[in-house]
């Protein structure tokens, strides 16, 4: 192995603690809230090595605007601004010349999942110069983990599991909370985004992380093992949970609810989770 | 103060934000100790103990933050004890410290690879008995590495997918030198599984160079569904339970520039 040029180093909280008072707070235009989520949380909470970007969610527009701009004026460039189906704005944006190279930012949710209720709940807001860092507890960042599906969100749910004590009842509680967020609109007339797709994601997606953990881990949370089958049970889906992961897992769009659902289905679970 | 339990808690405010009952579960240590130091700790500028907000009821928590002057002083202790490590047992760093040195930065603490279990705190131990990864080692001023084709077959049966994406984007480095990767990769047991990562990553000149092994090859602990184009790379290079051509992709996406 030659020597590098200019190799780089392992990078730590204190890196992102550090970029964010000398870099971003001097940019920023004022008090600014930014959420930790996925590696960056887990980051924070001293759990793990994770890959170099920053994961920020915001709760209002304003501190993601502000924020996105703090970035581009100190030399950020965007390299992704997405707006996928379910009116999630995502943002990547990239600068080689800082330590902190590539941060991601979402809202209004992230990975649907709404920064509200328990999940505030148990979570503490650090200043940093004038951008504050709210840091959720282990259980939302577990929660939030049972979302994607990816190798890497599956292993981080094993490393927690492995290394910290979950607080199944009220992961469990979080789930069910921000589940009613979006069934309390179900039957809203002319809203942008279907809530009923919201929920059967969700739902999925819990349940699939769950079983994809395989029985070891499971056998450490029983509760939220058997809670996450249940809540895709009661979807009374003609697929299997394992049919429905593997298409999530194979298609790098998001799926058709559709062809998994017909439309009679679909409106005979509406009505049931809006009872 | 000892020294081991300075740069231990040290380390812990470098690498999280954590209020003080925290950094007590998480040190192991007593809850006067743990105080004891941080109050000496901020004493001499090496952290900041900065008042947070809860967001919901209870006692506005204490977070400890390591100044410049205590990450300097973490740096020395750290470099100081991995030279102790490295003579004692032949220590080499770690994955994430090497993965980071070659350009494929990852958060996190200071790690090492050891033969053996070792109290090693705070360092994270990555324990491989295998002699091929210690042979060849990279002596650099700040300590000594596995070399990029230890890693690449070392990463390829961690069963990381982090760091099997992290070996797919090196595996794209011009100073891979395959004939090394082959021999190396056959020692480690992992033949397959480079072959397999190799194929995602498109490098033509280690797919051709290295033998197909009939003995299958775990990839990771549990069998994730993959696409179908992935199962049958997996197939060719007899690969059970492979890493997705996602992780890869995304790997790539993020760390492509480091190759």
């Amino acid at each position: 192995m030659a020597a590098r040029a200019s190799p780089a180093r392992r990078k730590t909280a204190a890196d992102l603690i550090a970029w964010l008072r000398e870099e971003v707070s001097a940019s920023v235009e004022g008090k600014t809230e930014v959420v930790a989520h996925g590696g960056t949380a887990l980051t924070l909470l001293e759990l793990k090595g994770y890959t170099k970007d920053v994961d920020f969610g915001f709760r209002s527009k304003e501190d993601f605007d502000r924020f996105s701009r703090a970035l581009r004026r100190i030399g950020y460039r965007i390299t992704i601004d997405s707006q996928p189906p379910r009116g999630e704005v995502f943002l990547r944006l990239e600068s080689s010349r800082s330590i902190i190279d590539a941060v991601d930012l979402r809202f209004p949710t992230w990975n649907n999942w709404h920064l509200a209720g328990k999940v505030l709940q148990q979570s503490i807001s650090i200043p940093v110069g004038k951008v504050n860092v709210v840091r959720p507890g282990i259980d939302a960042v577990f929660l939030f983990k049972t979302y994607p599906l990816r190798d890497t969100d599956l292993e981080d749910l094993a490393g927690i599991l492995k290394k910290t004590a979950v607080n199944e009842r009220r992961v469990t509680s979080m789930f069910d909370e921000q589940e009613q967020i979006y069934r309390r609109r179900l039957m809203e007339p002319d809203i942008e985004c279907e809530p009923l797709i919201n929920i059967l994601e969700m739902r999925v997606r819990y349940a699939g992380s769950l079983a994809l953990l395989g029985v070891p881990h499971r056998r450490l949370i029983p509760r939220i093992a058997n809670h996450a089958k249940t809540r895709f049970n009661e979807l009374q889906l003609e697929s299997t949970l394992d049919e429905v992961v593997k298409l999530i897992r194979e298609e790098e769009r998001p799926i058709d609810w559709d062809v998994l659902l017909s439309e009679e289905d679909s409106e005979a679970l509406r009505s049931r989770l809006a009872e | 103060m000892n020294q081991d339990t300075t740069i231990d808690l040290l380390s812990m405010c470098a690498n999280g934000s954590l209020t003080t009952r925290e950094l007590i579960v998480n040190s192991g240590y007593s809850p006067n100790t743990v105080i004891r130091y941080l109050v000496e700790l901020q004493i001499r500028g090496l952290i900041e103990r900065q008042v947070a907000q809860r967001l919901g009821p209870g006692r506005p928590p204490i977070i400890n933050l390591i100044t410049p002057s205590g990450f300097e002083l973490l740096r020395t202790g750290e470099t100081s004890l991995f030279r102790k490590l490295r003579s004692e047992t032949g220590a080499l760093w770690g994955p994430r410290q090497t993965f980071s040195h070659l350009n494929v930065p990852f958060f996190g603490g200071a790690d090492i690879f050891v033969k053996a279990a070792v109290q090693a705190k705070p360092f994270e131990v990555v324990i491989e008995p295998g002699s091929w990864l210690y042979e060849d080692a990279v002596e650099e001023a700040e300590g000594a590495y596995p070399s990029l084709e230890a890693l690449l077959a070392w990463a390829a049966k961690s069963g990381n997918p982090r760091y099997l994406g992290a070996a797919a984007v090196l595996l794209r480095d011009h100073e891979v030198d395959v004939a090394a990767l082959v021999e190396v990769a056959g020692r480690a047991g992992a033949t397959n599984r480079i072959g397999y990562l190799s194929t995602l990553a498109g490098v033509q000149s280690v797919i051709r160079a290295l033998p197909r092994h009939e003995i299958a090859e775990i990839m990771l602990d549990e069998p994730f569904p993959v696409t179908k184009a992935t199962e049958r790379i997996a197939r060719q290079w007899r690969v059970l339970n492979p890493v997705s051509s996602t992780i890869v992709a995304e790997m790539m996406q993020l760390y492509g520039s480091a190759s």
